[in-house]
C-alpha cells in the first residue's frame, strides 16, 4: 500500500476519531498492565516508567539542549539518598520529601552546570562521566555524616512500605496479590503523566524556545537575545531535578537504596534508552525506557536456557546485545524507534494540515490517485493477519514456551490492529455510498468491516473478561 | 587497582615506623612514589592511546579499555592455551624451551590490538564520516559494552593469573634511599620511554608520520595534496590500539586479568590525557605521572580522602582543569569559529 490506509483533515471529525482511538489504545494499555502481569512483571513495568523519566531528564539537556551530559545517574542517587533518609531517619512521607527532591535536585544542577556548562562536547561528557564515576564513592564518605545518612557501602532500606489508602484501593489491580506493586504502579503513573504535561508545555514556553534555540544554532540564538548562560543552567537544573525526582521514584518503588545502583552503568543504560528511543523527542523516551528494562529482561531469559553466564540478574549477553543495537541503531536508525514508528504510521494516517481559512493545504483526493481499492484491500489483510499470526503464536507457544512466548506476545499484540481495519472498512463504503469509490471497493470494504468488527469485539471481549477477573 | 599491594604497603609502613624518629618519613614518601610510578607507566600508555585516536579522529574512545584488556586475553591465551590453565599448553607448550614466551605473547597481543584497531576504524568510525559527536560516542560505547561481555562470555568474570612480566618477586627491587624501587616499574618505564621514543622518531622521520601529523591539523587540506586520510587514520587507529594492548599486558599482572580491569584504568587515563591536553603526547606522559602520583600520595596526606576515594583527586583535578584550562597543561587551544 503506497497510498496511505487514512487521509484526514487536520481537526476534522475524522481526525478526531483517529486520535480517539490511539488514546483507547493508551488508556487500554495503562489499564490492563497492572491487571494481566504478574506482580514481579509489574515491578519491572515501574522500573521501566522510572527510567523513562530519567531518559526524559538526560534528553532534556542532551537531545533539546545539544550538551553531551551523560552524568544523570549521579542526579538520580541523590534524589534517591535523599528520599531514603528523609523517609526512613525523618519519618516524613513521600509526598512531603517531593518538593524538598525537586529543590535539591534543581540546586544541584545549578551547582554542577554553572561551571560544566562553560566547556562544550565531548568536554562536558567527560566532566560528567566524572561527576557519574565519583558520585558512587562520594556515598561512602564518612565525614559531615553522608555515611550515616547513606548507610555507606551496606546502601539504606526504607521500612515504610506504600500501600494504598483505602479511598484509592478501586484503582484497578490494587486489591488482592499484586495489591503493593500495583498501587505504587499507579503512583508512578501519575508522577509520569504530570511531568510528560510540564516538560511538554515547557519546551513550548519561551524558555523553552530558547532551549531549542540553542540547541540548532547557539550564536544566533544569542543574536536573537537569548542569554545562554541563564538558559543553559536553568535547563541543566531543570533536567537535574527531574533526574532527582527519578530517583524519589526508584526509592518509592524499591525501598532501597545502595550507592552501587547508580554507578556509570546506569548512566550508560540512560544514554542507551535515549538512543533506542529516539533523541530529541519525548515519545522516544518513554520507549526508551520501556526498551532498557524490557530488553534485559528478555536477553536474561533466554541466556538460562542457553547455559549463558547471568550476573547481577542479567547476562553478559544483555550487554552485548545493548553494544550491537545501539552501534546499528546510529548506523541505520539514528532517530530511534520513534523515527522508526513514523515511518509505518506514515503508511497508515496521513494528516493533511489547514490553511488559515480552514480548507486542508492540498486536497485529501490527491493522496491516493486511482488507488481506492487496494485500501479496502489492505484494511481486509490487516484484519486477516493478525488472528492467523495469533494462532501461529499460540502454536508455537506449545512448542517451546520460552523464547517464542516473547514472541506470542508481540503477535496478540497485533490483534489491536483490529479496530483500524473496521474504521477503514466503515469509511471506504460511505465513500462508496457518496459516490466517490467504485463498485469493486464494495465487497472488500464489507470484508475489513466484519473481519475488523469481529477482532474488536475478541479485543472488548477479552479487556472485559479481564476486568470482571480481577474484580 | 593495586599500586601499593598491601604487602608493599606494610613493609613500607613498617620500614616508616622505624626511620620516623629519625628522619620523618621522607623513606615512606620515596616508597609512595616508586609506588605510584608503577600505575603511571599505565596511565600514560592508555592516556597515549586516547590521545593519538583524539588528535586524528577528534573523538574519544571509551571502548580504549576494553580493547586492551581483550589484548591482554588474548596473550593470556597464547601463553597457556584456549582453554586457560596456569602452565601447559599454548606457546609455552609449543615451544618448549623457548626462552622469551612472555614477551613473545605480548607482542603478538600487540600485533592482534593493531589488527582490531585499524579493523574498528575502518568498520565502525570511517562509514559514520563526520558524524555528531553523540553518535560517536555511541559508537564506542557500544563496542564498550559488547567487547566487555563477550570477553565475560569466552573467559568469564573471574580474576585470572598473569604471569609478570618483569622479575617482581620478593627481594627483586634496587634499593634507593631506603626505598625500594621495583624492577617492574623500571621495566615498564623502560619499555614506555623506548616505544615513545620510536612514536616520536616515526611521527617525525618517516613519511607516515609526516602524513598522519598532516592529517591531525587538517583533514581536508591533506586530503587536497594527496594524503589518503582514510588509510592514514587506520594506522592511527592501530597505533593507538597497540599502545592500549601494550598497558594492558603490562598491568595484568599487578591488576589479575578481568573483563572489566581496564575500566577503572580508563577512568585515571581520561583524567591524565585531559590533564595534559587531549591532542598532546607529551601531555599524556606528564598528565599520567601526575594522576598516579596524586592517586596514591593524596590519599596518603590529606586525612579525609581515604583509599577507596583515591578516584576523586584524579576526577577533581580533571574537571578543574577542563573550566580553567580546556586545552589542558600542554594542548593547543582550539578557536571555534561560528
Amino acid at each position: 500500500m503506497s497510498a496511505p490506509l487514512v487521509v484526514v483533515a487536520k481537526g476534522s471529525k475524522e481526525h478526531k476519531r483517529w486520535q480517539n482511538v490511539q488514546w483507547l489504545y493508551l488508556a487500554g494499555f495503562l489499564l490492563l498492565t497492572p491487571l494481566v502481569l504478574q506482580p514481579f512483571e509489574i515491578g519491572k513495568m515501574n522500573r521501566a516508567l522510572i527510567m523513562s523519566v530519567a531518559i526524559l531528564a538526560v534528553n532534556l539537556v542532551v537531545g533539546f539542549n545539544g550538551m553531551l551530559a551523560l552524568g544523570h545517574s549521579a542526579f538520580m542517587g541523590i534524589g534517591a539518598f535523599v528520599t531514603a533518609s528523609m523517609v526512613q531517619d525523618e519519618n516524613w512521607d513521600y509526598w512531603q520529601v517531593l518538593p524538598v527532591v525537586l529543590i535539591v535536585g534543581f540546586i544541584m544542577g545549578v551547582v554542577i552546570g554553572l561551571p560544566a556548562l562553560r566547556v562544550k562536547g565531548l568536554y562536558l561528557a567527560l566532566v560528567t562521566i566524572a561527576q557519574a564515576a565519583v558520585f558512587p564513592t562520594l556515598v561512602n564518605i564518612d565525614e559531615l555524616g553522608i555515611a550515616k545518612r547513606t548507610g555507606g557501602p551496606n546502601g539504606k532500606g526504607v521500612s515504610e512500605e506504600v500501600i494504598a489508602p483505602s479511598y484509592l484501593e478501586w484503582l484497578p489491580g490494587v486489591d488482592g496479590a499484586r495489591g503493593g506493586s500495583a498501587y505504587r504502579y499507579w503512583v508512578i503513573v501519575l508522577m509520569l503523566g504530570v511531568t510528560l504535561l510540564l516538560i511538554t508545555n515547557y519546551l513550548r514556553s519561551r524558555p523553552g524556545r530558547a532551549v531549542l534555540a540553542i540547541r540548532d544554532n547557539e550564536a544566533g540564538a544569542a543574536v536573537y537575545g537569548v542569554n545562554l548562560p541563564v538558559v543553559k543552567t536553568a535547563n541543566f537544573a531543570i533536567s537535574a531535578s527531574l533526574g532527582s525526582l527519578a530517583g524519589l521514584m526508584w526509592c518509592l518503588d524499591k525501598g532501597f537504596v545502595a550507592g552501587q545502583d547508580f554507578t556509570f552503568l546506569l548512566a550508560i543504560d540512560l544514554i542507551i534508552g535515549l538512543v533506542l528511543g529516539g533523541v530529541g523527542t519525548i515519545q522516544g523516551s518513554l520507549v526508551g525506557g520501556l526498551f532498557v528494562v524490557w530488553v534485559n529482561d528478555l536477553t536474561k531469559r533466554i541466556s538460562v536456557p542457553l547455559g549463558l553466564y547471568t550476573l547481577n540478574g542479567d547476562g553478559p549477553l544483555a550487554k552485548a546485545i545493548f553494544g550491537l543495537i545501539l552501534i546499528l541503531f546510529t548506523f541505520f536508525a539514528p532517530g530511534g524507534i520513534v523515527s522508526l514508528a513514523r515511518m509505518v504510521s506514515d503508511k497508515l494516517i496521513k494528516v493533511v494540515p489547514l490553511t488559515p481559512s480552514g480548507v486542508p493545504i492540498e486536497p485529501l483526493d490527491s493522496f491516493d490517485p486511482g488507488m481506492e481499492s487496494t485500501r479496502a484491500d489492505a484494511a481486509v489483510k490487516l484484519a486477516v493477519i493478525p488472528p492467523v499470526l495469533l494462532a501461529a503464536g499460540w502454536l508455537l507457544m506449545a512448542v517451546n514456551n520460552l523464547i517464542v512466548g516473547v514472541l506470542a506476545f508481540g503477535l496478540r499484540m497485533t490483534i489491536l490492529l483490529a479496530p483500524v481495519a473496521m474504521l477503514v472498512g466503515s469509511n471506504e463504503l460511505k465513500a462508496h455510498a457518496a459516490g466517490n469509490r467504485p463498485d469493486s471497493v464494495a465487497g472488500p470494504a464489507n470484508m475489513a468491516r466484519l473481519l475488523g468488527g469481529l477482532g474488536t469485539l475478541f479485543v472488548v471481549v477479552y479487556a472485559v473478561q479481564r476486568f470482571v477477573l480481577t474484580y | 587497582m593495586a599500586k601499593a599491594t598491601p604487602e608493599t604497603r606494610l613493609q613500607s609502613e613498617v620500614l616508616a615506623t622505624v626511620t620516623l624518629s629519625f628522619v620523618m618519613d621522607y623513606v615512606l614518601l620515596l616508597q609512595r612514589i616508586f609506588d605510584a610510578l608503577f600505575n603511571s607507566a599505565i596511565y600514560s600508555s592508555l592516556a597515549l592511546a586516547l590521545v593519538i585516536i583524539f588528535r586524528s579522529t577528534g573523538l574519544l574512545n571509551f571502548a580504549q579499555g576494553e580493547m586492551a584488556t581483550f589484548t591482554a586475553y588474548i596473550a593470556f591465551v597464547l601463553l597457556s592455551g584456549p582453554q586457560p590453565r596456569l602452565t601447559g599448553g599454548g606457546l609455552a607448550g609449543i615451544i618448549p624451551g623457548v626462552p622469551f614466551t612472555i614477551p613473545l605473547a605480548i607482542i603478538g597481543a600487540v600485533i592482534c590490538g593493531m589488527v582490531a584497531g585499524a579493523a574498528t576504524e575502518r568498520a565502525l568510525i570511517r562509514p559514520l564520516g563526520g558524524a555528531s559527536d553523540l553518535a560517536l560516542v555511541n559508537i564506542t560505547i557500544g563496542l564498550l559494552l559488547a567487547v566487555n561481555s563477550l570477553m565475560a562470555q569466552w573467559w568469564g568474570t573471574g580474576p585470572r593469573f598473569f604471569p609478570a612480566v618483569f622479575p617482581s618477586g620478593a627481594g627483586q627491587h634496587f634499593l634507593i634511599f631506603g626505598a625500594r624501587l621495583r624492577y617492574s616499574t623500571v621495566g615498564v618505564w623502560a619499555i614506555l620511554l623506548s616505544v615513545l621514543v620510536l612514536l616520536v622518531l616515526l611521527l617525525r622521520h618517516t613519511r607516515a608520520g609526516l602524513a598522519f601529523r598532516a592529517v591531525s591539523i587538517s583533514p581536508s587540506n591533506a586530503e587536497l595534496v594527496g594524503i589518503r586520510v582514510g588509510q592514514t587514520l587506520m594506522y592511527g587507529w592501530a597505533l593507538a590500539s597497540g599502545f592500549g594492548a601494550l598497558a594492558a599486558c603490562l598491568s595484568a599482572n599487578s591488576v589479575l586479568l578481568e573483563p572489566s580491569m581496564m575500566l577503572r584504568v580508563l577512568v585515571y587515563a581520561f583524567a591524565a590525557a585531559t590533564l595534559g591536553g587531549l591532542d598532546s603526547p607529551k601531555g599524556a606522559l606528564v598528565g599520567g605521572l601526575i594522576i598516579g602520583l596524586s592517586q596514591t600520595l593524596i590519599p596518603a596526606y590529606v586525612p579525609f580522602i581515604g583509599f577507596e576515594l583515591s578516584v576523586l583527586p584524579a576526577l577533581l583535578s580533571m574537571v578543574v582543569i577542563l573550566l580553567i584550562r580546556p586545552a589542558g597543561l600542554y594542548g593547543t587551544r582550539r578557536i571555534e569559529r561560528v
